[in-house]
C-alpha cells in the first residue's frame, strides 16, 4: 500500500511555509516599532515614531498617490487594450498565437535597464517626447505587464472554450460585440481580476525603470523608499509595513469591486475554471 | 422546394480537401442526418450551412434564398453542440432567454416562452440552476431548449449526445425525435454513431472523407447499401471471401463450401459477398436449407448474452461468422467446439465491391 503524507506533516510544511514568508514581515513591522535594539533578542524599547515621521512627511504621502495612480492606470489602460487584442488574436487569428505569445514573453527578457536606456533614446525627441513623464512610465509598465496579462486573459479564454461560447451565441442571433461583451467577458471575469491584480502589484513595486526613467520628476513610493534605506533602517522598515498594508488591502479592493460588479454568476464562471488561472504564467 | 438545399459544396484546409462536392436537399421538416466516420468532414459541413466556416466553393440555400454570406447570427438557424456550450455565468433559464433577449423580445414574453420550452424538455424544477449545477444530460436539454426557443428555420445538431453515457444518450435521443417531430423541425444532425443514426432519422447521408457517398431512408441503407465502405460502417457485417467456379450461376467457392448466389451470375475472379448477423439461421437437429438458402458449415466458437438476443461466433473456412439469434429460441447445447450448420437466404447476400 502505498503511504500518503499524514495530516500532521501536511500541517508541518504549512507552518513551515508560513514561517518563511512570515518571519521576514515580522521582523520588518518589529525593526519598524523598535527603539534601542543593538544586544538584545527582542528590542528594548518601542515606538511608533518612525510612523508618525513617515505619516507627517508630504513626500512619502504623495509618492503613495503617484505609486496609486501608475499603477491603477497600468491596469484599466491594460486591461483596455489587452482584453480586446488577446481575444482577437485567440478567435480569429489562430495562427498569430506563436508570434503573440513570443511577443508578449519578450518583456520578460529585457533587463528593467536596456528598457529604460531604449525607451529614453527613442521618447526624448521627436514626434512623442514623453521622457521623463508620467506617461513614459505608464507605457512602460503597460509592456513590462504584458506577460501577466496576456497569458492569464488567453488562458482564461482557452479555459471557457470562448470559441465555442461566440458560436452559441451568434447562432443565438447575437451579433460579435454583443457576444463578447455578454458572454465572453463575464466569462473570464476571473481571469481579468487575477491579471488586474499582478499587475498592480508588480507596478505597485517597479523601481528600476521609475528610477531611470523619471527619477526625481515623478516620485513613485519605491523611489523614497529607496532613499530612506540609505537614510535609517527603522524609517524604511515603516515604509515597506506600509506598503505592505497598502498592497494588501488594495488587492482586497480590487477583488471586491470586480466581483461585486459582477452578476450572480460570477461565481459559476469562476467555478468554471477554476485550477486554470495559476498555470498561465509558468509558460 | 427544399428547406435548406447545400450545392457543390467544398472546404479546403489548407491543401487538405476536406468537404468534397457535397450536394444535399433537406424537405420542410425532415430529420436529416450526417453519418461517417471521424475525420470525414460531417461539422464541417454543418459549421458551413450554419455559417461559422467559410464557403471555399458551392451555395447554401435556404428557402431558395443564398445564405452563404449572410452572418451566422442572422441566418435564422439553431444549433447545438456536443460540448453543450452553455454560458456558464446564466441560469439555465438566462441561457435559454439569451436568444429572445438578443430578439428584443418584451421581458414578460421573455419568461414565458422560456419557461414553456424548460417544462417541454422537463427541467422546469432546476430553471434557475446554473450550468455546473447539472449533470450532462440536464445540461444539453438546456442547450436544446436555447436553441429551440427562437423557434429558428432549421436546427443543426452536431454530435450532441456522444458526451453522454448511454442511457441518457437514449432518452435524449428519444426527446430530440419527439419535439422535432412535435415542432415540424427542420433538422440536420451529425453523428458518428450507426445506431443512432438508424433509429431517429428521416434519411441519412453516409459520408466518407469528405464526400456523401450514399443518401437514403435507414432501412435502405441499411439493407441496400451502396458500397462495401457503407456496408461495413452501418451495422455489422459478416464478410466471405472466395473464387467463382461457376460464373454462369454465380456459384461461389468459400473455403472448400459451394455457394449459389444468383446475383453473382456474370462474374469471376475474387468476390465477397456480406450478410448481416440476424439473416443468418442456425439450423437445427441436422436439418437442411430450405428452398432459396445457401447452407454453410462451421464450427463454434462462442455464444456471448446480450439481452434480448445471442450472438454466436462461428468459424467458417477460417473467417469469423457472427449470428444473432433472439434469445427465446431453444438453441442446444453450444458448447464450443461443436458443429453448427447455418442457412442463409440467396436474398439476403449482398455482393460487396
Ligand atoms: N480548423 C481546422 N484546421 C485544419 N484542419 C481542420 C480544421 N478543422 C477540421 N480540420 C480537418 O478537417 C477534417 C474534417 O474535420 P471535421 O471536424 O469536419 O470531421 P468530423 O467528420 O466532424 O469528425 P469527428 O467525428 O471527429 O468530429 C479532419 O481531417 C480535420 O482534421
Ligand atoms: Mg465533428
Amino acid at each position: 500500500m502505498n503511504k500518503r503524507p499524514s495530516a500532521s506533516g501536511a500541517t508541518i510544511i504549512l507552518i513551515l511555509i508560513n514561517l518563511y514568508l512570515g518571519v521576514p514581515i515580522l521582523a520588518t513591522f518589529l525593526f519598524s516599532i523598535a527603539g534601542r535594539w543593538d544586544s538584545t533578542v527582542l528590542p528594548e524599547s518601542y515606538t511608533f515614531h518612525w510612523y508618525v515621521q513617515m505619516i507627517t512627511d508630504p513626500g512619502v504621502l504623495a509618492a503613495i498617490g503617484r505609486s496609486f495612480l501608475v499603477s491603477g492606470a497600468t491596469v484599466v489602460l491594460g486591461l483596455l487594450v489587452v482584453t480586446p487584442a488577446a481575444f482577437i488574436t485567440y478567435q480569429f487569428l489562430p495562427a498569430l498565437k506563436g508570434t503573440m505569445r513570443f511577443l508578449a514573453l519578450l518583456p520578460y527578457a529585457l533587463p528593467g535597464v536596456i528598457l529604460a536606456v531604449g525607451l529614453i533614446q527613442l521618447y526624448s525627441s521627436g514626434p512623442l517626447p514623453i521622457a521623463g513623464t508620467f506617461w513614459i512610465l505608464l507605457f512602460s509598465y503597460i509592456i513590462v505587464t504584458l506577460p501577466f496579462m496576456y497569458n492569464a486573459i488567453t488562458n482564461s479564454l482557452q479555459a471557457i472554450d470562448a470559441k465555442t461560447l461566440m458560436e452559441a451565441a451568434e447562432s443565438l442571433g447575437a451579433n460579435r460585440m454583443a457576444a463578447f461583451v455578454q458572454v465572453v467577458v463575464p466569462n473570464i471575469r476571473p481571469g481579468l481580476i487575477s491579471a488586474g491584480l499582478l499587475t498592480f502589484a508588480v507596478s505597485l513595486g517597479e523601481f528600476v525603470l521609475a528610477n531611470m526613467l523619471v527619477g526625481g520628476r515623478f516620485q513613485t513610493l519605491q523611489l523614497v523608499l529607496e532613499k530612506a534605506m540609505h537614510i535609517d533602517g527603522h524609517l524604511s522598515s515603516a515604509m515597506v509595513m506600509l506598503y505592505f498594508v497598502l498592497v494588501a488591502f488594495s488587492s482586497l479592493m480590487l477583488i471586491a469591486v470586480a466581483q461585486g460588479g459582477g452578476q450572480r454568476g460570477s461565481r459559476a464562471a469562476g467555478r468554471a475554471q477554476a485550477g486554470s488561472q495559476m498555470t498561465g504564467y509558468a509558460q | 422546394m427544399a428547406h435548406v438545399k447545400i450545392e457543390g459544396l467544398n472546404k479546403f484546409y489548407g491543401s487538405k480537401h476536406v468537404v468534397k462536392d457535397v450536394n444535399l436537399e433537406v424537405a420542410q421538416g425532415e430529420f436529416l442526418t450526417l453519418l461517417g466516420p471521424s475525420g470525414c468532414g460531417k461539422s464541417t459541413t454543418l459549421r458551413m450551412v450554419a455559417g461559422f466556416e467559410t464557403i471555399d466553393a458551392g451555395k447554401v440555400y435556404l428557402h431558395g434564398k443564398d445564405i452563404s454570406g449572410v452572418p451566422a447570427n442572422r441566418r435564422g438557424i439553431g444549433m447545438v453542440f456536443q460540448s453543450y456550450a452553455l454560458f456558464p455565468n446564466m441560469s439555465a433559464l438566462d441561457n435559454v432567454a439569451f436568444g429572445l433577449r438578443m430578439q428584443k423580445a418584451a421581458a414578460g414574453t421573455i419568461r414565458e416562452k422560456s419557461v414553456k420550452m424548460l417544462a417541454e424538455v422537463g427541467l422546469e424544477q432546476v430553471m434557475e440552476q446554473f450550468p455546473y449545477q447539472l449533470s450532462g444530460g440536464q445540461q444539453q436539454r438546456v442547450a436544446l431548449a436555447r436553441a429551440l426557443v427562437r423557434e429558428p428555420e432549421v436546427l443543426l445538431l452536431d454530435e450532441p449526445l456522444s458526451a453522454l453515457d448511454a442511457k441518457i444518450r437514449i432518452q435524449l435521443r428519444e426527446l430530440i425525435k419527439d419535439i422535432q417531430q412535435r415542432h415540424k423541425i427542420t433538422t440536420i444532425y451529425v453523428t458518428h454513431d450507426q445506431e443512432e443514426a438508424l433509429s431517429i432519422s428521416d434519411r441519412i447521408a453516409v459520408m466518407d472523407k469528405g464526400k456523401v457517398v450514399q443518401l437514403g431512408a435507414p432501412d435502405e441503407i441499411y439493407a441496400r447499401p451502396a458500397n462495401r465502405f457503407v456496408a461495413t460502417f452501418v451495422g455489422t457485417l459478416n464478410q466471405l471471401t472466395g473464387q467463382i467456379v461457376d460464373g454462369a450461376r454465380g456459384v461461389l467457392d468459400v473455403a472448400g463450401q459451394k455457394l449459389t448466389v444468383p446475383t453473382l451470375a456474370g462474374k469471376s475472379g475474387q468476390v465477397a459477398v456480406g450478410v448481416r448477423p440476424e439473416k443468418i439461421r442456425v439450423l437445427l437437429n441436422g436439418a437442411a436449407a430450405e428452398a432459396g438458402e445457401v447452407a454453410l458449415q462451421g464450427t463454434l466458437k462462442s455464444a456471448a448474452l446480450l439481452g434480448t438476443i445471442v450472438r454466436v461466433t462461428a468459424e467458417v473456412g477460417g473467417a469469423e461468422v457472427k449470428v444473432d439469434v433472439l434469445n427465446n429460441s431453444r438453441l442446444p447445447g453450444l458448447t464450443p467446439g461443436a458443429q453448427l450448420s447455418l442457412g442463409i437466404s440467396q436474398e439476403n447476400l449482398m455482393v460487396l465491391e
